[in-house]
């Protein structure tokens, strides 16, 4: 065989419960034809070789990597991305208690943990913080830290275990994200000189002031330079930071 | 990170996939759950020009349990042997091995068959099922099979003794009688990471099977035969730092003094829980 076949391929399969037919490449991955094809942006796509875990999606209920999946692969698939969870109890509880516990900073690991969360919660639900840490090992997250991911897998298996408070703590949790709009009278006219009626450029700048020296180092370049000291002893300042809710009220 | 193209057939039937792995050639390569070869595609380190996959013939995807030997096919998922996990009667091992293997998203498509055709030096299978004396079926496109000693199937680093017209239909795994031991431990920098040292000991008495095996070197498991007997033989007496480090030096003796640390510290940990378990 020398001759490389680079006919395209129909494919037909079920994404987020709708049916779905298209003629793919087979190198196309399942991410890129969920993310371009479909334009099911939620799944991300971060190291492309299967080691980060955050493009996961769920392949027949289960959770997969789908930069190393093929589209072509899934012909006669069901295929649930980070979209397709709206009417999901767990999932609800899930952001919610991402939301409460910080679970999250850049959002970017966030579909592809949920997605592993969801999987732990119903394969392990009576897991220990060491064994959802173990089941978190394949997702990368560069910003939190884990604590906060892991305290909110744990909140939802310890809500679970207490099924006469799953339902308020869903509700209380969920509430706690989405507050009622309540209205106001805004005003009238003329926005800017309302906000100079109301808000001085002092409070604005809360005490700081404004540097604008011209730096030397090199022309053309601002040079910014700050530090602080902190008055503690650096196992005080460990101990600091595994106290989520102190860092964030920060 | 996207791969250069190639041809996809899927095979409903192993003489299919056979017949079109025989006319493909070397530009042809079987595609099981992916989770090697994907990433090698996306990296441009594999480019087939044909992949057939193999991944939902039926016939590969059995988990037999036989009088003294379970039967899994190529096919089979570590997830799927994880959660059978408490079913693999003498052969509890498997069940442990899958479990550990990479993350539950790897272990949802990657197979048992894949990651012995791979013959990644730090990978869980090669290691597992060559200590356990497992026996792999391997069928060509003229219909002809042979058994392989999974011992003797990796020749070295990603190469194995796969005829370019064959493919992996099943491993066989002896039991281990009630009365036998086994343990299994590996190092990794990272959980769900490549192992950076691996190893793996079967004791039967009831079969006079006594086995050690290290992974995760430059090339396939090696066998650390006299240490096993040592042990059989004498028992935790014969479980020693110097013993371990000789057999470790013995069995690769292009490890240098901190390989050897390593190793050997992981050797003993895999006998400490054959000990106990």
């Amino acid at each position: 065989m020398t001759e490389l076949n680079l006919d395209r391929k129909s494919i037909s399969l079920v994404v987020n419960d709708r049916q779905v037919t298209a003629q793919v490449e087979p190198r196309l991955h399942l991410a890129d034809f969920l993310r371009d094809h479909l334009r099911l942006t939620g799944t991300h796509l971060g190291c492309e070789h299967g080691v980060c875990g955050a493009c996961t999606v769920l392949l027949d209920d289960a959770p997969v990597r789908s930069c190393i999946t093929y589209a072509v692969a899934c012909d006669g698939t069901k295929v649930q991305t980070i979209e397709g969870f709206e009417k999901d109890e767990d999932m609800a509880l899930l952001r919610a208690m991402f939301s409460r516990e910080h679970g999250l900073q850049c959002g970017f690991c966030t579909p592809g943990m949920l997605i592993t969360s969801r999987d732990i919660l119903r394969r392990l639900p009576q897991a220990d913080e060491r064994r959802v840490r173990v089941e978190l090992s394949g997702n990368l997250c560069r910003c939190t830290g884990y604590k906060g991911i892991v305290s909110a897998v744990l909140g939802v298996i310890e809500a679970a275990h207490h099924p006469e408070n799953k339902k308020s703590e869903v509700a209380s949790a969920v509430a706690a994200n989405h507050q009622e709009f309540t209205t106001f009278t805004p005003y009238a006219a003329n926005f800017s000189s309302a906000i100079a009626s109301t808000v001085s450029p002092e409070q604005l700048s809360e005490g700081a002031s404004l540097d604008t020296a011209e730096s030397t180092a090199r022309k053309g370049w601002t040079h910014v330079e700050d530090g602080f000291v902190i008055s503690l002893p650096p196992d005080r300042v460990w101990l600091a930071f595994l106290d989520l809710p102190l860092l964030a009220s920060c | 990170m996207k791969s250069s193209s190639f041809d996809y057939l899927r095979a409903r039937e192993v003489p299919e996939a056979l017949t079109a792995l025989a006319q493909g050639g070397s530009d042809a390569k079987l595609l099981a759950g992916g989770q090697s070869l994907g990433p090698m595609l996306n990296l441009r380190l594999a480019r087939p020009k044909l992949l057939i996959d193999v991944s939902r013939i039926a016939a590969l995807k059995t988990i037999e349990e036989k009088p003294h030997s379970w039967s899994i096919g190529a096919a089979v998922t570590h997830a799927k042997m994880e959660d059978a996990k408490s079913t693999f009667h003498g052969a509890m091992m498997l069940g442990e091995v899958a479990a550990g293997i990479a993350y539950r998203g790897i272990r949802n498509r990657g197979t048992i068959g894949g990651s012995l055709a791979h013959a990644d030096p730090a990978a869980d299978w090669p290691l597992a099922l060559a200590t356990l004396a497992a026996v792999i079926h391997l069928r060509n496109a003229a219909g002809q099979t042979r058994l392989v000693p999974a011992d003797d199937f990796a020749t070295t680093a990603f190469t194995t003794r796969l005829a370019e017209d064959e493919m992996i239909e099943s491993v066989s795994v002896p039991k281990i009688s009630s009365a036998g031991r086994y343990g299994y431990f590996k190092f990794c920098r990272k959980t769900g990471e490549f192992a950076e040292a691996s190893a793996a000991v079967v004791f039967d008495p009831e079969h006079r099977t006594a086995r050690i095996f290290m992974g995760a070197l430059s090339g396939a498991p090696r066998a650390l035969h006299q240490l096993a007997e040592a042990i059989a033989q004498h028992g935790r007496s014969a479980v020693t730092s110097d013993a371990i480090a000789t057999a470790v030096r013995h069995a690769d003796p292009n490890l240098d003094s901190v390989d050897v640390h390593l190793h050997a510290t992981v050797v003993r940990r895999a006998i400490e829980r054959a000990m106990v378990s």
